[in-house]
């Protein structure tokens, strides 16, 4: 027993003088060569550690994150570097309001090098601790083996949803919250025995969100403040494909008209207005005061030839939570314009009401794939827009959704590769100043490298979501609940 | 003088471990040389990286251990004779627990019988397409298991939740008779995809059972080397794939075919579309052929990032990092170059949108992009002949050989033409402007006189009028 310890103390004191530490480092006038990239972000001051790797072939790696006298330090004898959970939640309490300091050095070739430092902004604002998105291959034309996941974003825990084995490896789409609530939210699950899956109060319902006169059961859609209200549009999608190698796939509406059920009495609610043949009208939402829906507008039929010329408005129009009623008049908030890049989708308003953040491209309503499309936000109050230039990159930024506080906003972005999306959050202050996004951080810093699947439509809610995938199967086997 | 028990014993147990060896060199034999594009095809249709979060995926399924040594030596299936040698290892694993699990509680020849049944059932699994060496190493976990527990006790009992977890109970391996088709359409399209065209081409031509598919390689193959044209009324059976269209209803072999005739003509929309399609359909959405397949489709399109994500996951793999390394951008070696410049040349460079894979519009404009596409005219012009549409026979080739100042002198098309001049009453300088052989000229005066005649089999004369 005695020779045991002594041969595990040996084995420790090798272990903890092999621990690779910068010796004699050169200073390098060269900007950290991390991914992902953290260099001066803002980050909630909840977050899971910002775990990175160094796009360097070097032989060990070391950080030091400091704010004042505490320090916290990760090392490895390969590129990738980890932070303790605990030590990095202690750290990012007390940095609170101000910047972390960040040195990395990296041994190249057997010498040290330090790159240039820089700071981590800790917001005091949290983010809502849960993300829920879809994981998908980045072919949106085809599926297998979806699944809709949960995770926490102050640690590394991962759930599932909703599971491509118990739901007959059927397609599903995106989870979407109320108000980022975890007891309001729902999900849909395509094809026979399918149905709009909502989930109020805890309780789950299958509801067929299709009557006769529509083109499609629903597809894109959003929950009134109250969430007694589901305003959602009905999309004949097309897939078609780009010769140009570059600009992959395309998607359009042939048709898509816009609804809103009332959950209560499972009741629809119709205005020509929303349901116009030569008109495409899509991507819905509810203004948070919920006297308003929000949606997209293109003159219609769409036509494969002349995509190009297909753009979308946003536009608004009044409705009344006690009747269901919806107003008879269109304002244009903000209008398309042929030959600029002002084709509308996904508006999505902030809790406070009154920043609205939208998608926009060159043409057509499937921002997803247009490598030119990015987010812009528009001041309900003044009209402005601000073009969030900090927050776009060369790919596509698109599908974003606000936080409970309104002070961070979560997208998917193809930045990195063009191809998969992954889920970045910005912060947004006060005055509307938004700050440089970050990718949601993983426990291994390779993850995203290695990793085959889109994440699809991020949302951020405050709770875990009271169901588990065992739950949809059972409700999946239920009649679904009509609508008149 | 007879034997002592003993001896005799001896001599039964040396007689039975004799069988037991040439069983495993039977297998292996068979298995290496009579069913080895199976071996490519599990391969490929998985990916098994070198990286934490990678193997942390395993654990998320009951039986992560069987798919994780499953994966893990599938891999190896790259290299000739090593897939061979792995499942003969593990058939030979699988009997010897057997025999030992039940050893002692059952008498001896009832437990080499168990053993042998066991063997069996695994060794005829083994011959389905479907079947993983996972799905095999179910059995072998669980007779180990048994074997290793052994002598059974009450507390053996804890072991179970330990098996389940580590070996699953979900996943039993289903008896198959060896699919003689399906490993013969496997050599066809692996012999193309290793760049062995010719030989490619040979399979195709001498398989007793033409099909579609071995039509496709067969022309496929004959195309990668300039000669669709030479050898359209070759084969038995005449199917380009320029018609096939690929849907979720498609199979993997169908959607694989396709990747590779895109890839060859140029489309990297659609050959990109293609691999993505496999991935999906893939098992666990991973195929490795596909993620080469599309690292390579980037690099042609130019799409640096889109081809480094390609390449790093490329670069965990155990027998594919080599060929990510020589093809990283900035440090490609020239032979790699030379071969993604080659066919960046021929890429799409029209800027439309197409509802639905038809091959023809595509065809169209790779030529539009680029009218030295050889590949992509015999296709176009060779798809014409085979629906026997001479009017867009006649307007393609006019358009991508004649006002080229071009034409295209192939014995078929020449054929082609004359059946279109005499069809039209052309004039004499029309045919002096298109037809330049005059032997062919001559023969085709005899066919007129003999239409039908199988002395003219090999023309397309004759299959215009008989088929």
């Amino acid at each position: 027993m005695h020779k045991l310890y002594k041969a595990f103390l040996l084995i420790l004191i090798f272990a903890i003088s092999c621990t690779p530490t910068p010796k004699d480092a050169v200073k390098v006038e060269q900007e950290v060569p991390m991914y992902p990239d953290y260099q001066g972000v803002t980050v909630p001051v909840n977050i899971a550690p910002l775990n990175f790797l160094l796009r360097e072939d070097c032989q060990a790696a070391w950080a030091e994150i400091s704010y004042g006298e505490q320090k916290l330090v990760a090392k490895s004898r390969g590129n990738e570097l980890k932070f303790n959970l605990k030590d990095w939640k202690r750290l990012l309490q007390s940095a609170s309001g101000d910047s972390l300091k960040v040195t990395v050095a990296a041994k190249v070739k057997g010498q040290w090098q330090e790159y240039l430092p820089f700071e981590i902004y800790v917001s005091p604002d949290s983010i809502d601790p849960y993300l829920t998105y879809r994981l998908i291959e980045p072919d949106y034309e085809v599926f297998s083996r979806l699944q809709i996941k949960e995770r926490c974003v102050e640690d590394f825990t991962e759930r599932t949803i909703c599971d491509y084995n118990e739901v007959g490896n059927r397609c599903m789409n995106c989870h979407t919250y109320g108000k980022n609530r975890h007891d309001l939210s729902f999900l849909y699950v395509r094809g026979e025995g399918g149905g709009f899956i909502l989930n109020k109060d805890g309780k789950l319902r299958k509801l067929s969100m299709k009557t006769e006169d529509m083109v499609s059961g629903s597809v894109y859609a959003q929950f009134s403040p109250d969430g007694n209200w589901v305003v959602f549009s009905t999309n004949v999608i097309i897939p078609a494909f780009h010769a140009k190698p570059s600009k992959r796939l395309e998607v359009f509406d042939s048709k898509s008209n816009v609804y809103v059920a009332n959950l209560q009495t499972n009741e629809i609610m119709r205005s020509s207005l929303l349901v116009d043949s030569t008109k495409l009208s899509t991507f819905p939402t509810f203004s948070p005061d919920g006297k308003s829906i929000y949606f997209c507008m293109a003159q219609g039929p769409a036509d494969p030839r002349t995509l190009d010329s297909l753009q979308y408005s946003l536009c608004r129009v009044s409705f009344d939570q006690s009747t269901g009623s919806i107003g008879n008049k269109i304002d244009t908030i903000v209008e398309a314009r042929a030959g600029e890049k002002r084709s509308v989708s996904h508006p999505r308003i902030s809790p406070n009401g009154k920043w609205l953040l939208y998608a926009v491209a060159n043409y057509g309503t499937f921002p997803i794939w247009h490598p030119e499309a990015d987010q812009q936000m528009i001041d309900l109050e003044t009209g402005e827009i601000n073009t969030l230039d900090i927050v776009n990159s060369e790919k596509s930024d698109t599908y974003h959704s606000w936080s409970s506080s309104g002070r961070w906003f979560v997208f998917a972005s193809k930045r990195d590769d063009g191809l998969y999306g992954k889920p970045y959050f910005c912060h947004i202050d006060a005055d509307g100043t938004a700050s440089k996004p970050f990718v949601l951080p993983q426990k291994e810093p390779g993850f995203y490298d290695n990793n085959l699947k889109s994440f699809n439509t991020p949302e951020l809610g405050t709770g875990p979501v009271p169901f588990s995938p065992a739950d949809i199967a059972a409700i999946l086997s239920t009649q679904s609940e009509s609508m008149q | 003088m007879n034997a002592s028990p003993s001896t005799a014993s001896k001599r039964v147990n040396l007689l039975w471990l004799v069988l037991f060896f040439a069983a495993l060199l039977w297998l292996f034999l068979f298995y290496a040389l009579e069913y080895k594009y199976h071996f490519y095809y599990q391969e490929q249709t998985q990916i098994f990286l070198y990286a934490p979060d990678w193997l942390n995926t395993y654990f998320d399924h009951p039986g992560w251990l069987a798919l994780l040594i499953g994966d893990w030596l599938t891999q190896f299936y790259y290299y000739i004779g090593i897939g061979p040698l792995i499942l003969t290892l593990v058939m030979a694993l699988t009997a010897v627990a057997t025999y030992f699990a039940f050893k002692g509680y059952v008498p001896g020849w009832l437990a080499i019988t168990l053993a042998i049944m066991v063997y069996l059932w695994l060794v005829f699994s083994s011959f389905a397409a479907s079947c993983r060496l996972s799905t095999l190493l179910v059995v072998t976990g669980w007779m180990c298991l048994f074997w290793a527990t052994k002598p059974l006790r009450w507390w053996a009992l804890l072991f179970l939740p330990l098996g389940w977890w580590c070996f699953g109970t979900t996943s039993w391996p289903v008896p198959s008779m060896p699919q003689w088709e399906y490993e013969e359409r496997l050599a066809i399209s692996n012999e193309y995809y290793f760049g062995n065209y010719d030989r490619a081409a040979q399979l195709a031509q001498n398989t007793d059972r033409p099909n579609k598919v071995t039509s496709f390689y067969y022309y496929l193959s004959q195309a990668q080397q300039g000669t669709l044209a030479d050898s359209l009324l070759r084969y038995p059976i005449k199917d380009l794939g320029t018609l096939t269209k690929i849907n979720d209803k498609s199979s993997l072999p169908v959607i694989n075919m396709m990747n590779e005739l895109y890839y060859l003509l140029g489309d990297m929309t659609y050959a990109e579309r293609a691999a993505m399609m496999n991935n999906v359909f893939s098992r666990s959405n991973r195929n490795v052929r596909m993620i080469k397949r599309l690292a390579e489709i980037n690099l042609v399109s130019e799409d640096t990032v889109a081809a480094m994500k390609y390449l790093r996951v490329l670069s965990k793999t155990h027998a594919y990092s080599k060929w990510a390394a020589e093809h990283t951008p900035g440090k490609m070696t020239p032979q790699a170059e030379a071969e993604i410049l080659a066919k960046r040349a021929m890429v799409n460079k029209q800027d439309t949108v197409r509802v639905g894979d038809n091959c023809y519009v595509i065809l169209d404009e790779l030529l539009k992009s680029n009218p030295n596409n050889m590949v992509a005219l015999d296709y176009m012009l060779c798809t014409d002949l085979l629906l026997k549409d001479m009017e867009t026979f006649k307007r393609d080739y006019d358009r991508y050989c004649m006002d080229r100042g071009k034409p295209r002198l192939k014995p078929i098309y020449q054929q082609a033409l004359m059946i279109y001049l005499t069809g039209t009453n052309a004039p004499q300088e029309e045919w002096e402007k298109y037809i330049k052989d005059f032997d062919l000229m001559q023969r085709f005066m005899q066919y007129n006189q003999l239409r039908g005649s199988r002395a003219f089999a090999d023309t397309y004369w004759y299959y215009f009028d008989t088929h």
